[in-house]
């Protein structure tokens, strides 16, 4: 059985493959299930166990237990074994054994991603239990489970999860080079292997992409995309990823078709005003004011008349205030959080405009600056998004109106040169395969 | 190396914005808005240009009659020169970037209009949105006139001219870019709004169109002639047409079509216009309509025949083309000698006008 099961499914690390000899008898047992999906403590119970002690004929306990059923078409075994079975060779006979585990009760709430219709859990990091619910979400044999130790002085085990017939190839060769190149003694978390498998080390935007949510793994893994797991992390690491897949919510696919198109595009808006709106305030308010009507400016005018510096000095305060205020909230102790963006958000909000450091539409610039970097899904994306805003700034102090569109034109260009590993990240959809001879092309030839 | 190279670069670019940047850093409140410009003719010979700024002072409370405003004049050789003198008048720096309306004096305009023109359009800050006026009896007066009800600074002349606020059929908005289009354009002539102030409350009526030449003004029509012209040319985008009367009928257009043809003669070469127009009635006497349908409708379209007629005459015989016939004639025919030989042929043309008037309804239900 096991030889034909080697034939049947692809190589998978977490296939766990069994051939024990009783010592006494000499009776020959084989045993074939997925690690991560059954639970081993029914294994031991009902099978390895009963099978050394000998006190019972084996053949009868397999006969005469419910939880054995005798299997007689080799076509289903590769289903069974999905669907959490352990499969038994016992004289030449074959037998399915129900030891299914579901894990989603051992897993903690997703924080980063939340979601109102969506898997509620995050990953674990128990990568065991993250397996089994990968296992569970994407039940297919073409799914490949490789497993590898990163970091020469952890031996971190990291798992490697791909389509085998829908991955590409290229990519999936990058990524095991890349890894094999990985030379640091401690990796403890995703986003150090996030930033050591970047590419280059001072790109600006994320290529791969962090996420916690087991439905983002399992779409990602049907568009043959390569899925790390690091033991110890609850975060999982998707690639390639193009920048339009940050865009995306998983909820995109749980709600109103409608509502979700008008979303996506607000957050596209939100990109727009969360990287550029600081430097538009500092260019329309120190180059060119004639942009608005006239009312606005005149009610700029005499919310700025009592700031005694220059407005680029007005908007460097507020922003290093706002981006003060987001890391103190995440490295703030949790039981005193809500005392920092109070403290932080109403009083000092309302007293710096009232003291006269900063005009009241800047306090407005600021928190919409803020709040719309909160629409964009991905936390990887946002943070670098985050700092976008600060060049584009010294463009404006510099070159006005036209620097703001010239650094955008920058990021642009910074875009279109991106690849993640080896693939467009600028592309707007996956199914763009390059040619061989592409300028620019990272065809596999 | 590359690294390095590449940082000095940037560093060079940086450099070279802060040095380049032309007008450069100057922040809102250090700036002063232009709200409304004037330029008159100036008393003294030497210079001959009197100029006066509205400048718009900002304040915190919004509210009617709360708009402060700055008047500076000055006289100057050039109107550069007097923008230029008239900044060492002031505390900060004079910003046309929102200057929506700049009238020209009656008496500078009946001179020439040209040299002001290019001034304007050259001036980077100064909009081509801005539209242009003429100030009766002149610029200065009305640009000083403070009207009561008013929010913002400037604002009331700028709604006048905008397509948000007040729309009418006698008020002509004239942009700069169309000016120029038509100051430089063959077989196209300018015309401009003239603004008067009603004394006694401080607010502006705007219901004359002053035509001119390339270069000065020829003739001011009277409203009634305006508010025709306003149709004929389909001045107004959206639906404000105006009305006309025909004892005892008022009409009101609701849309208006025309179209003209013009026919090569070496006697008397003929524009031949039709009119079609869609109506509701405004008032009339109860049941006149229903009465007789076809011959009210022949006594509106003779009546308004005769009055389009007796405008395109007035307008021919005062040697000026806002309408485009020059235009089209260029378009249509070879002439080679066009300023010499167009006056001849725009004087001996004879037009044929012929209006149909569609009713839309009498504005009663029956």
């Amino acid at each position: 059985m096991l030889d034909r099961l080697k034939i049947i499914l692809s190589p998978a690390e977490d296939l766990i493959q069994n051939e024990i000899q009783h010592p006494i008898t000499g009776q020959k047992l084989e045993l074939a299930y997925f690690l991560p999906l059954i639970d081993e403590q029914k294994i031991h119970a009902f099978i390895t166990v009963p099978f050394s002690k000998n006190e019972y004929p084996f053949m009868n306990l397999l006969k005469s237990n419910p939880n054995f059923t005798k299997v007689t078409d080799p076509a289903t075994w590769t289903d069974l074994l999905l669907r959490g079975q352990a499969l038994i060779e016992f004289q030449d006979q074959i037998f399915s054994f129900d030891a299914m585990k579901f894990s989603y009760t051992d897993l903690s709430e997703a924080k980063l991603e939340t979601s109102i219709l969506g898997p509620q859990n995050s990953l674990s990091e128990d990568p065991i239990i993250s397996l089994n619910i990968i296992r569970n979400a994407y039940v297919s044999p073409e799914l490949v489970i490789d497993k590898m130790n990163v970091g020469n002085l952890s031996r971190t085990g990291l798992y490697i999860i791909y389509d085998q017939r829908k991955v590409n190839k290229h990519t999936l060769d990058l990524v095991m080079n890349k890894l094999a190149s990985v030379h640091l003694d401690l990796i403890q978390s995703t986003g150090q292997l996030e930033r050591l498998l970047n590419g280059k080390k001072y790109q600006l935007f994320p290529t791969l992409l962090i996420t916690e949510r087991i439905d983002r793994i399992g779409r990602a893994l049907s568009f043959g995309k390569v899925v790390l797991v690091l033991k110890g992390s609850q975060y999982a690491i998707i690639l390639p990823v193009t920048f339009f897949d940050f865009m995306h919510a998983v909820e995109d696919h749980y709600e109103s078709i409608w509502m979700t198109k008008l979303l996506i595009f607000l957050r596209y808006v939100a990109l727009f005003i969360t990287s550029t709106l600081p430097g538009l305030y500092v260019a329309i308010l120190s180059y060119n004011p004639e942009v608005f009507r006239l009312q606005l400016t005149f009610s700029l005018v005499a919310s700025r008349s009592i700031v005694p510096y220059p407005s680029f000095i007005e908007v460097i305060i507020m922003l290093l205030m706002i981006e003060m205020l987001l890391e103190s909230s995440i490295r703030i102790p949790k039981l005193i959080g809500s005392t920092s963006t109070t403290v932080g958000g109403l009083i000092l909000g309302s007293a710096i405009q009232q003291a006269g450091l900063v005009s009241s539409v800047m306090i407005i610039v600021t928190s919409l600056v803020a709040i719309s970097n909160f629409v964009l899904p991905i936390h990887t994306m946002s943070l670098a998004i985050r700092f976008l805003k600060y060049p584009i700034i010294v463009f404006a102090i510099f070159f006005g109106l036209a620097g703001v569109f010239l650094g955008l034109f920058v990021y642009i260009i910074s875009l279109c040169s991106t690849r993640s590993f080896g693939e467009y990240y600028f592309r707007y959809r996956g199914d763009v395969s390059t040619k061989k001879g592409d300028i620019g092309g990272t065809g596999t030839a | 190396m590359k690294r390095r190279l590449m940082l000095s670069f940037v560093a060079s670019i940086l450099l070279a914005g802060a040095l380049l940047s032309g007008c450069g850093f100057k922040d809102i409140d250090k700036r002063y808005f232009v709200v409304g410009m004037g330029i008159d003719k100036g008393e003294n010979e030497e210079k001959p240009y009197r100029i006066t700024l509205k400048l718009g002072v900002p304040s915190v409370q919004i509210d009617a009659g709360k708009s402060k405003t700055q008047v500076e004049t000055i006289e100057a050789v050039s109107i550069a020169e007097g923008v230029r003198m008239l900044k060492s008048h002031v505390d900060k720096e004079i910003d046309f970037g929102h200057c929506k309306t700049i009238l020209l004096g009656e008496s500078f305009a009946q001179d020439s209009i040209v040299e002001a023109v290019t001034w304007m359009s050259r001036r980077r800050d100064i909009q081509n949105i801005a539209a242009i006026g003429i100030g009766s009896p002149n610029a200065e007066d009305v640009i000083r006139v403070q009207p009561d009800v008013e929010r913002f600074p400037g604002n009331t002349l700028n709604l006048f001219f905008s397509e948000d606020a007040t729309e009418s059929s006698f008020t002509f908005i004239e942009l700069l870019t169309d000016l120029t289009r038509r100051i430089y354009e063959k077989g196209l002539d300018p015309y401009l709004p003239v603004i008067t102030v009603q004394s006694e409350d401080n607010t502006y009526v705007i219901n004359r169109v002053a035509l001119l030449n390339k270069e000065k003004v020829v003739t001011v029509l009277e409203p009634k002639e305006t508010q025709l012209l306003s149709q004929l040319t389909a001045h107004t985008t959206h639906s404000q047409f105006g009305s006309y009367r025909s004892d005892p009928f008022v009409i009101s257009v609701n849309g208006i079509k025309i179209h003209y043809k013009i026919k090569k003669s070496d006697t008397a070469p003929k524009v031949e216009m039709k009119i079609k127009q869609s109506v509701t009635f405004e008032e009339m006497p109860i049941n006149s309509y229903y009465s007789n349908p076809e011959g009210t409708v022949a006594q509106l379209e003779q009546a308004y025949t005769e009055d389009v007629l007796k405008l395109l005459q007035k307008i021919q015989k005062a040697g000026v083309d806002p309408y485009g016939f020059g235009l089209r004639y260029r378009a249509r025919f070879h002439l080679p000698n066009f300023d010499e030989e167009w006056p001849d042929i725009y004087s001996r043309m004879e037009f044929d006008v012929k209006t149909k008037v569609e009713v839309r309804g009498t504005g009663l239900l029956r």
